[in-house]
């Protein structure tokens, strides 16, 4: 959003939001609402071409930005990106890949098997364990300020997302080709 | 001060004026228009007090289309040259139309999107869903009194890419100035939600005459925020009919029907179905063309039985919906009811089964879509109303590109709030490469073959490089209607190409140029007329814009000077509207778009800073 933003510099500044992990959520609702209610185009049908055009760039910003303070993971990612340089550990642990590897194959056993329960199953499981990881970054940044060591839980999270991401895929596919 | 002069003698600014705007409802089976006029939100009848017109047209040899009512009529004499049910054909391939074989028509498989053959020629499904909305653009302009200045037409939440485009196609066919395609459980959701000045968390479940959709939304202060939408576009009320016909058949012994005879009993068995939700069982009685007259009974029991399948086949995108949206079943506060189909019984036990409550019925689910369109429409066309609703809707379909090995690189997932812009970075994978091919795709599947083609181009005159050392930045765009466009930009040299997704499914723009052409409303009318009042109407809404913006903020953020630069191409504007001359009106509103640019950019920033210090203002009062 070039040099029209100059006021915002970064996602936390547009929603009048402390940069920390810890998110009031219902206070970015609140803020992302009212800034859609002055920005949204459907607040600009009759303005002219300009303003029609800005109205749909602002909002795509505050979309975009709403969905990035509000996913945990993303937000992660986001505060990584906003510090100079981080240094990323090099490897994840080994119980953490042996679990991987374990989940990795119930998810591919399920889903020949058209199993939606052991999936469902699964994806519960998994979902707990991105709720832990919520919390140990919350401790890492907020906290501590270890941002090399949280890097590393946004490693372990990105895992987790993608197998969740999966597994749903695959309940839409059993869903969609019909039991 | 120049702002009163720029008002003065013999313009039209009129902000205040009332603006015809109004809501349509294009169904499978019924559609409808509703309008707010003079304070009421109501659906227009017809002459005859009507108020659904059958989505129904009839093609006759050298005349115009019978449409509605009497076209339906038609139906089993003349079954191919009568048209039902046709949104199920928008945008859509003959692979698509599973059960093409058993209707009464003569399909032509054109790439893209089907056409019929007719006694008048052939048809697109847009020109037959044109007709349609002629007839209530017609019905609209009688009731209201004059010439309407737009209209918001709704369509599935499930509505892909090419079924949106072929919607909004037909709209501008029809000669409809298209507001905006909104959300048929959306607009539902909207007029429930008003009536009801409801808070929290609510569910949509449509079930029409063709297609299925669930949505969840969150409804809090007026602002109506889609959660997630799910649905499936080829399945609603006329898949429980098929299911009636496929009963006779058995049960009769027959196989194959001529034309005639399958559209008659389409018919009796929709009859069927809907005195099948009060009664507990029907006689049917029919005479076909080819055999001995039938005689059956069809219980209410046996009815449920064979349709479960089809209203189990609902359940899985709502709870798909549900999870996308991240709540549990326990959260949703209410189910609201659309559709004609919902008004089967084993239906709404389902609802209410998965649902754990008792869906809300105590509204009329026909007429709640074209209600809740014309809320919006009477919005987007700047009419004052008390209820100020804002409408955060997302995309139904992941948006992706096609990447090695023919998988799906997803873009922008399902369920993003639109409008949304995003961004990816890819790179060339042969040394030299200099040009690269970009496929689109919607859908939710890993392999391109399994989702919905929407556009090809090429990004060409990258420069030579290393493999993997161009980069080459792909951006989708989706607008407030759901529709794509993308370009894409080499970054090193700046190389750039975009496309409106468009041609490459559909009607290209110059098929919709012939469409008009050869279209009853516009054959008589002149086109030079007809592009100078499209350039005067632009320029008009423009002067509009600007002084009501200057009214407001000219005094702010504007210096003296910055004014009177705006009050000169105004003036300018203004007197090329006084000529006929089409050139001197698109160079004058150029140049006030291009003189106003900046003005428009810090009225926006201002509105974000308003939204923050408002905002801290009332926090430090609480």
């Amino acid at each position: 959003m070039s040099d029209h933003s100059s006021s915002c510099r970064n996602y936390f500044d547009l929603f009048g939001l402390a940069p920390l992990f810890a998110l009031d959520r219902q206070r970015l609702e609140q803020h992302y609402r009212e800034i859609q209610q002055r920005v949204h185009p459907d607040r600009h049908a009759l303005g002219s071409d300009n303003e029609r055009r800005l109205a749909a760039q602002w909002t795509s910003l505050a979309n975009e930005g709403f969905q990035t303070l509000r996913h945990p993971l993303r937000r992660a990612q986001y505060i990584l990106q906003l510090q100079p340089v981080t240094a990323i550990p090099r490897s994840l642990p080994s119980a953490f890949l042996v679990e991987q590897l374990e989940w990795r194959e119930s998810l591919q056993q399920a889903k020949a098997n058209r199993d939606t329960d052991r999936l469902t199953q699964l994806y519960c499981v998994v979902q707990q364990q991105a709720a832990t990881l919520e919390l140990q970054l919350q401790d890492l940044f907020d906290i501590k300020g270890d941002y090399t060591a949280a890097a590393g839980l946004v490693q372990q999270g990105q895992f987790l997302e993608k197998l969740a991401g999966e597994i749903t895929t695959s309940l839409d596919e059993i869903a969609d080709t019909g039991s | 001060m120049t702002l009163l002069h720029i008002a003065e003698p013999g313009m039209s600014t009129a902000p205040h004026q009332h603006r015809r705007a109004i809501g349509i409802d294009l169904g499978t089976t019924n559609s409808l228009v509703a309008s707010i006029h003079n304070g009421a939100n109501k659906v227009l009848p017809d002459a005859e007090g009507r108020v659904l017109l059958p989505s129904v047209a009839r093609y006759v040899a050298a005349d115009a289309p019978i449409v509605g009512h009497a076209a339906l009529a038609d139906a089993q004499t003349d079954p191919a040259n009568t048209i039902i049910s046709v949104k199920r054909f928008m945008g859509r391939s003959l692979r698509d139309i599973g059960h093409a074989a058993a209707l009464p028509y003569q399909f032509i498989d054109n790439p893209g999107m089907v056409s019929l053959n007719t006694v008048a020629g052939e048809k697109s499904p847009v020109e037959v869903s044109a007709e349609i909305l002629k007839v209530l653009r017609a019905r609209a302009e009688e009731s209201l009194g004059g010439e309407l200045s737009g209209a918001v037409i709704t369509v599935p939440a499930y509505f892909d890419d090419a079924q949106r485009q072929a919607t909004r196609d037909a709209a501008q066919l029809a000669g409809l100035q298209v507001l905006r395609l909104l959300n048929e459980p959306t607009a539902a959701a909207i007029a429930y939600g008003l009536d009801n000045a409801t808070e929290g968390v609510y569910a949509v479940y449509d079930l029409g005459g063709g297609t299925f959709d669930i949505s969840i939304l969150r409804m809090h202060r007026g602002v109506f925020e889609v959660l997630a939408t799910a649905g499936d576009s080829a399945l609603g009320g006329d898949d429980f009919d098929r299911c009636i016909v496929d009963w006779i058949l058995q049960q009769a012994q027959l196989h194959s029907l001529p034309a005639q005879d399958t559209r008659q009993l389409l018919s009796l068995a929709r009859r069927v179905k809907e005195s099948l939700s009060a009664e507990p069982e029907v006689m049917i009685t029919t005479a076909l063309a080819n055999s001995n007259p039938l005689s059956l009974t069809l219980r209410q029991t046996e009815f449920w039985k064979m349709t479960q399948r089809l209203v189990q086949k609902t359940l899985a995108p709502t709870r798909r919906a549900l999870r996308d949206s991240g709540l549990a079943i326990t959260d949703v506060k209410g189910v609201v009811l659309v559709g004609g189909a919902t008004r089967m019984p084993h239906v709404r036990q389902a609802v209410a089964e998965l649902f754990g409550q008792p869906p809300l019925t105590d509204l009329d689910p026909d007429q709640i879509v074209a209600l809740g369109a014309a809320i919006q429409a009477n919005a987007l066309a700047g009419n004052h109303s008390e209820d100020q609703v804002l409408l955060l809707d997302v995309i139904p379909l992941s948006l992706g590109i096609e990447t090695m090995g023919g998988l799906v690189e997803k873009i922008i997932p399902r369920n993003s709030t639109i409008p949304v812009a995003r961004a990816q970075e890819f790179t060339t994978f042969k040394d030299g490469q200099t040009a690269m091919s970009i496929h689109a795709v919607q859908g939710e599947r890993e392999l391109v073959s399994d989702c919905r083609s929407l556009a090809h181009f090429s990004l060409k005159g990258i420069p030579a490089m290393a493999a993997g050392t161009a980069r080459i930045r792909v951006t989708f765009q989706v607008d407030a209607d759901g529709l794509l466009s993308v370009s894409a930009r080499e970054i090193s040299t700046g190389v750039e190409t975009s496309v409106a997704v468009k041609p490459s499914y559909g009607l290209s723009d110059a098929a919709i140029t012939r469409m008009l052409q050869d279209s009853q409303a516009f054959a008589n009318a002149d086109a030079e007329a007809r592009a100078l009042r499209e350039l005067q109407i632009d320029a008009q809404r423009l002067l509009d814009a600007t002084l009501s913006a200057l009214a407001e903020d000219g005094e702010t953020l504007l210096s003296a000077a910055e004014r009177a630069q705006i009050g000169v191409t105004i003036h300018s504007l203004q007197d090329a509207l006084t000529q006929a001359d089409r050139t001197a009106i698109r160079t004058a509103t150029e140049n006030l778009n291009q003189g106003t640019t900046e003005f428009a950019a810090r009225r926006m920033n201002r509105n974000i800073h308003n939204a923050l210090t408002g905002r801290t203002l009332a926090e430090v009062g609480t």
